[in-house]
């Protein structure tokens, strides 16, 4: 029998409560994830868990998420990175700074079109 | 108060919304699915009541803010 394989995803999001609901939206979609709400722990994470798309806020304490995204792409090449934000300035940054990201989506996020974009990546996942 | 600070006021504000949306949307993707038991819609409705409390607030500090 051909084993499946799931892709991650590790969403970045300092609210914990928005991170809960991306999370439980892509799980039901057959995605793996790993959550972290802020940029230290999400690079604990990656450390440990080789993810395929990096979903992130931008505007978070500390460390900002364009920041975490730079260096964690330098890690891992293959690493896709989604930034969400509901700041327009912030999300036009991400654009034009040097970063790999796939997409910049503005917030509020339709959970569907997230998963959408994320689809588009590595393919629907069973 | 400074557009500053109320631009930073709009982003917290966006919190709970954005929190709220995506809760109904997973309750929805539930429902349509035929997935949706009372225990689940039950934790989905606590958790919207709870960010419509926290907006409120947010609101509530914006007045005050507002008056002074």
């Amino acid at each position: 029998m051909q084993s499946i394989r799931q892709e991650v995803v590790l969403v970045v999001e300092d609210d914990e409560a928005q991170c809960a609901e991306i999370a439980e939206y892509l799980r039901g979609k057959g995605y793996e994830v790993a959550t972290a709400t802020n940029a230290y722990e999400a690079m604990a994470t990656l450390a440990d868990k080789q993810a395929r798309v990096l979903v992130t806020d931008i505007n978070m304490p500390k460390w900002d998420g364009i920041r975490m995204a730079e260096v964690a792409s330098n890690l891992d090449h293959n690493l896709s990175i989604i930034f969400i934000s509901g700041d327009e300035k912030a999300l036009e940054r991400a654009q034009w700074e040097e970063t790999a990201a796939v997409a910049t989506l503005p917030k509020p996020l339709p959970l569907q079109q997230l998963e959408a974009v994320i689809r588009a990546i590595v393919g629907p996942q069973s | 108060m400074t557009s500053s600070k109320l631009t930073d006021l709009a982003h917290e504000l966006n919190q709970p919304l954005n929190a709220i949306r995506m809760a109904a949307e997973n309750a929805l993707e539930r429902l349509r699915s035929g997935r949706a038991d009372n225990a689940y819609l039950e934790n989905k409705l606590v958790a919207i009541v709870d960010q419509t409390v926290r907006a409120a607030e947010l609101v509530r500090e914006l007045r005050q803010r507002q008056a002074e």
